[in-house]
């Protein structure tokens, strides 16, 4: 017996809301829509407290819904299976909580050549058991609706799913009664609609796996795109494995109204050891172990002499290399050296690249922003509004602090205005062309050089 | 006639032999060792009955007087007996005699004595200088002194002219004679006699013909009775007849194309191969041939059409072409491979219907990490091409596959396959032990004709450009129908689609230089004007419905595409500029299907983000842009230096629109100033403003106001 959860208080008073309504229609509801959306029908006959008994259709609803939609969603994931305990041949724990799933094992569909996609009925089945284990745990013996003083009395979910072309029927066969002192309703069964076509997907995917065997040495990727061409899915896979010959396909299914799309997985395997020595792969970089380049974060360089950045990476014997060149890193630690009296003030991009003892890199951007000032260069006020809206006229200065090392020479990078040279004063009428975000690159010269500064604003409708 | 030519000679040696030794019988024959005439050899007035009787005897007895009697009467070299005695006594004298009466080695017996006698002398010479390197060298003086006889005996002999009197020879053993000269050789008369056409020795030492001139060197008879010719340089020379064959050892070849300039037309192969050249004027070469100026060697078999560039070649059977600067293998195996890395974006006008076709363009950077394209196009007859290479490609390409396969590994420095892709027919494309992005390639499209549609298979990465943050990188091979859903589908797998409703989105902006600042500053845009596809370059489809385009990119002025520079530029750091994944304002004959913007009826507005993109004197690539997009009715730029962060804001405006807003304008670091223009197209002619007000006509000075009625499309 599952615990009450106390977060469906909540709810349940929607719940009791949709029920009236959910009564006052027959009992019948039809929820129509593209891909997932999900239409349902049921029986219910009750007497009594209207309000309450239509919730609870309401949440049956509701949860062979969910359960619908996360059975299948697991069911996928799993290659077909919901339990892959009786699978011959399975990738273990190919990544570790990936796809929101503590663990992640899928079944192999091509391994040793042969074909072995389980048979659609037999996934149909799964989908069965998966959506029934999952509405018992929505479900939850009615504990949302402890303390309103009803008995809930319930045989066990039987789940029907009927695949036909252009959706899956989702048949729930469950026994409840539901009494109280003065009321007592009866539920017995309930249907769904659900527009995903998996004998649609299901042949995509045989297809592929059919042009696979043809073909046992290398992994047929023209054919999986060709089988999914016009479909609006997509796909990814991962090269696992020592020698790259296991690989985890994912073909995802877009979802209307779902933030995340179904994801079909499975696994194929190949006898890439005997390339090993052909093709000499030297870097075998796999998703598990990678090397990471920790994100690299701007370097504001603002005082004269030598200046230090920690490049943070992680891997074996990693040796850093900078481009271009004219930047001092050290190979082995990454730490790079910087002489800002040998730069003008300016931004500059360099590009870091780390490399381990299996020749698997990464690469990642480094902006320096070099803006010197000893207090003899302007030395900018940053402006107080960060945001117009369509419709205003800017009328602003260009400010620094020290007038005193004047005159400046003023320049902005922008093709929204032009800047006096000699006042800093700069005005233009923003109009919707504008609209989003700006960032202007505002410069200063004066006999002893260069200072610079961005200034970032935002433009919105009226 | 070589036998009877020997024969002659043996019999002649015999006579000679006979009368310096010992009296032979008037055939030769039947020799008396011990044979002494007895002549009175005092007697004046018997003497010339006598030297002809004994001539031997006569040289041993008076050589003076002896040759008195020939040089009276030069006619006397025609008898073998005294020509014999005459050659024996003094070979120098007689080949003087024979200098003046060079008509005389008309009769082979002749000609053969004074071959005879050179190759003897020869060898007495080098005898002699052993001994006495100063002593004198008779057979050059045989030779060189006697210019008539020389070039008699070169001509009768061997076939072989002079074309000098000047021409030195020496060395000469029967099987060799060598020419003196700044371009002298050695070679075997009888190997330069079986080159096709005339032969001739120059005054330079060359030896020559109208097919080749040959430099230095050594010329030789292989087994197969063909010319081998090692260590000097063979220039092949223009109007160059059929069936020329050379087999080169180590030597230079300047051959002969017709599109070859700079080099007087005569691109150089090195190494030792055998050089050909077929009835068409087509050049053959076969062995392991080094064309140093392209940069590769190519060990096999290849020909070069006469009126191609010498980038330009067919590799035929199993051969293996590789480039040096980063050893780059392409191997095919099949009939003929037409294969160009010319550098130019319309190199695929060397391939040939029915023959597969490898376009290697190097592209403008001048890295070796980086090329242009790599497209490999009509692959047939069942040939097999297999490509391993370190370098990036921006596009690579299998086009139009119909029978065969190609396969695609990129190696690291040290030539370990990182990744491996191969291509067969239709949608049989594979991949072993790797994910997508070892390909190093910007963009990877697989192209084929499936019934009606034409299908494309597409990958792009993110790599070797400076943003590869706001486009996903996605680790699979899409796939599309050209003209169907290409635009739809590469966006949403590598771009982005901003939708504005469910339409169709009208706008497409391209992505395609340093930054994503203009790209990102329009999806807000986008979100209330229609919506709009965001693509990478990269993943440029051939065809959109979008009825707006926006370009972003580097461009210079008078040019006609938009390019990025490559991730490790940094211009503020002094580099120079190396513009990779260029993007044409149309398409090419012979260029990549997707080096171009998508093309569209649909299309109304091309609006760039990018430096010199509208000026007022239409060099900017509006002639492209128009001749492309039949429905184009305005093009908005920069006059001058664009801004890095800009926001385009409204695309299509109108002239009241344009006059209406505030005139953007821009500054640079340098303080010149620039303007945002437009074009605008009035039947047929285009116009330039950058205010609304005033328009000016492409192609003239006149400035008139702008017409309303033209921006509002009524």
């Amino acid at each position: 017996m599952a615990l009450i959860n106390t977060g469906k208080q909540g709810q349940v008073t929607i719940f009791i809301i949709l029920g009236v309504l959910l009564l006052i229609v027959a009992g019948f509801i039809f929820y129509l829509g593209s891909e997932n959306i999900i239409g349902t029908s049921s029986s219910f006959e009750t007497l009594g407290d209207l309000s309450v008994m239509g919730s609870v259709g309401g949440f049956i609803g509701s949860c062979l819904e969910d359960a619908s939609y996360l059975g299948i969603s697991k069911v996928l994931a799993n290659g077909g299976y919901y339990s892959l305990d009786e699978v011959d041949f399975v990738l273990e724990n190919a990544l570790e909580n990936y796809n929101d799933y503590d663990f992640f094992s899928v079944p192999y569909y091509f391994v040793g050549g042969e074909d072995f996609l389980p048979e659609i009925e037999d996934i149909t089945s799964e989908f069965e058991i998966a959506i029934a284990e999952n509405f018992v745990v929505c479900i939850d013996d009615f504990a949302a609706y402890a303390g309103l003083g009803h008995v809930f009395e319930s045989s066990d979910p039987i789940i029907t799913v009927t695949l036909v072309e252009g959706g899956s029927f989702v048949d729930l066969d469950y026994y409840l009664l539901m009494h109280s002192d003065d009321s007592s309703s009866e539920f017995e069964s309930t249907e769904m609609f659900i527009a995903f076509d998996f004998i649609d997907k299901y042949e995509q995917i045989q297809k592929f796996l059919s042009r696979q065997t043809e073909d046992p040495d290398a992994f047929a990727i023209g054919a999986l795109s060709s089988v999914l061409r016009g479909t609006g899915y997509y796909y990814e896979y991962l090269v696992m494995g020592e020698e790259g010959s296991e690989l985890l396909v994912n073909v995802y299914y877009p979802v209307r109204g779902q933030t995340d799309d179904f994801v079909y997985s499975f696994a194929l395997s190949y006898d890439w050891g005997t390339l090993e020595s052909n093709l000499n792969l030297t870097d075998d970089e796999d998703s598990v172990s990678p090397v990471i380049l920790y994100n690299l974060e701007d370097w504001d360089v603002v005082d004269y002499g030598l200046q230090y950045y920690q490049v943070e990476a992680k891997g074996d014997n990693l040796v850093y290399v900078v481009s271009p060149e004219t930047l001092d890193i050290d190979s082995e630690s990454g730490l790079i050296t910087l002489d800002s009296s040998d730069y003008s003030n300016a931004a500059y991009l360099y590009f870091i690249r780390v490399t381990d003892s299996e020749n698997r890199s990464v690469e990642g951007p480094l902006l320096i922003n070099i803006n010197v000032n000893e207090g003899d260069l302007a030395i900018f006020e940053e402006f107080e509004n960060s945001t117009f809206s369509v419709g205003d006229t800017i009328n602003m200065t260009l400010s620094v602090s020290n007038e005193e090392y004047g005159p400046y020479y003023f320049t902005a990078e922008t093709g929204l205005f032009d800047i006096d040279k000699q006042s800093a004063e700069f005005s233009f009428e923003v109009s919707s062309d504008e609209l989003g975000s700006h960032q202007v690159y505002f410069s200063a010269e004066n006999e002893n050089g260069v200072s610079w500064m961005l200034w970032d604003f935002e433009v919105v409708a009226e | 006639m070589k036998r009877i030519v020997l024969l002659i000679v043996i019999c002649n040696l015999l006579i000679i032999c006979s009368t310096i030794a010992f009296a032979c019988d008037e055939f030769g024959l039947n020799c008396d060792v011990s044979y002494d005439s007895g002549t009175d050899w005092s007697d004046s007035e018997s003497w010339d009955d006598n030297f002809n009787s004994y001539p031997d005897e006569a040289f041993s007895h008076d050589s003076g007087q002896a040759w008195n009697e020939i040089y009276n009467d030069n006619s006397l070299m025609q008898d073998p007996v005294i020509r014999a005695a005459a050659f024996a006594d003094d070979p120098v004298k007689s080949s003087a005699v024979l200098n003046l009466h060079p008509e005389y080695m008309d009769d082979p017996a002749v000609l053969a004595d004074f071959d005879a006698a050179l190759i003897s002398a020869g060898e007495q010479d080098v005898l002699d200088q052993r001994e006495d390197p100063e002593k004198s060298d008779t057979q050059s003086r045989m030779l060189n002194k006697n210019p008539a006889a020389k070039e008699k005996w070169m001509k009768d002999s061997f076939g072989i002219d002079m074309s000098d009197s000047s021409v030195v020879l020496r060395d000469y053993t029967g099987d060799s004679i060598t020419s003196e000269g700044e371009n002298g050789l050695s070679f075997d008369p009888k190997a330069a006699a079986s080159i096709p056409g005339d032969v001739w020795v120059d005054k330079d030492g060359s030896l020559r013909n109208e097919n080749a001139y040959f430099n230095g060197g050594e010329i030789s008879l292989d087994d197969n009775g063909v010319a081998v010719y090692k260590g000097g340089t063979m220039d092949v020379q223009q109007g160059n007849k059929e069936g020329f064959i050379v087999v080169v050892e180590g030597g230079k070849v300047n051959g002969y194309r017709e599109r070859v300039y700079g080099t007087d037309s005569r691109p150089l192969y090195t190494g030792s191969f055998t050089y050909i050249i077929d009835e068409n004027g087509n050049e053959h070469l076969n062995g392991n041939i080094n064309l140093d100026s392209e940069g590769v060697t190519i060990q096999g078999e290849m020909y070069s059409p006469k009126d191609s560039y010498f980038s330009d070649f067919v590799l035929v059977g199993e051969t293996t072409l590789i480039q040096h600067a980063d050893n780059t293998q392409i191997s095919v195996n099949g009939k003929e491979v037409y294969y160009t890395q010319t550098n130019y974006r319309s190199a695929g006008k060397f391939c040939e219907e029915g023959y597969s076709c490898i376009v290697n363009t190097p592209g403008s950077g001048g890295s070796v990490d980086y090329r242009e394209r790599l497209s490999i196009i009509g692959v047939s007859n069942g040939d097999m091409i297999e490509i391993k290479s370190p370098v990036f490609y921006s596009h690579l390409e299998v086009i139009d596959l119909q029978e065969g396969s190609v396969s695609f590994s990129s190696v690291n420095a040290e030539g370990g396959v990182l990744g491996k892709m191969t291509v067969g027919q239709g949608d049989d494309i594979t991949i072993q032990g790797n994910d997508l992005s070892k390909m190093k390639a910007g963009r990877i499209d697989v192209q084929y004709e499936e019934g009606i549609n034409t299908i494309l298979h597409h990958w792009s990465s993110n790599d070797y450009q400076k943003d590869e943050g706001y486009f996903s990188e996605r680790n699979s091979m899409v796939s599309c129908t050209v003209n169907v859903d290409c635009e739809q589908t590469l966006a949403q797998s590598f771009g982005k689609v901003i939708k504005d409703g469910d339409a169709e989105p009208k706008t497409t902006v391209v992505f395609s230089g340093d930054n994503v600042y203009t790209a990102r500053n329009m999806e807000s845009w986008c979100k209330n004007n229609g919506g709009c596809y965001i693509l990478n370059s990269r993943d440029l489809p051939a065809i959109t419905n979008s009825e707006n385009l926006v370009v972003t990119g580097h461009h210079w002025s008078e040019s006609n595409y938009v390019w990025r520079d490559s991730e490790d530029v940094n211009i503020p750091g002094g580099d120079e500029h190396n513009p990779i994944d260029k993007v044409y304002f149309g398409g090419l004959k012979g260029s990549s299907p997707y080096d171009q913007l998508p093309q569209g009826d649909s299309v109304e507005t091309v609006t760039f983000s990018a430096c010199n993109t509208v000026w007022g004197n239409g060099n900017t690539g509006l002639k492209e842009l128009d001749s492309y997009y039949d429905n184009l009715e305005q093009v908005q730029g920069w006059d001058g230096t664009a801004p890095l962060h800009e926001n385009v804001g409204d695309l299509g405006k109108d002239f009241d629109e344009v006059a209406d807003a505030r005139p953007l304008t821009y500054s640079n670091s340098k303080g010149i100033t620039s303007t945002r223009a437009y074009y605008y197209k009035e039947g047929d002619t285009w116009s330039y403003t950058n205010d609304g007000n005033s328009c000016q006509k492409i192609g003239s000075n006149i400035v008139v106001e702008c017409n309303p009625a033209v921006a509002d499309g009524s």
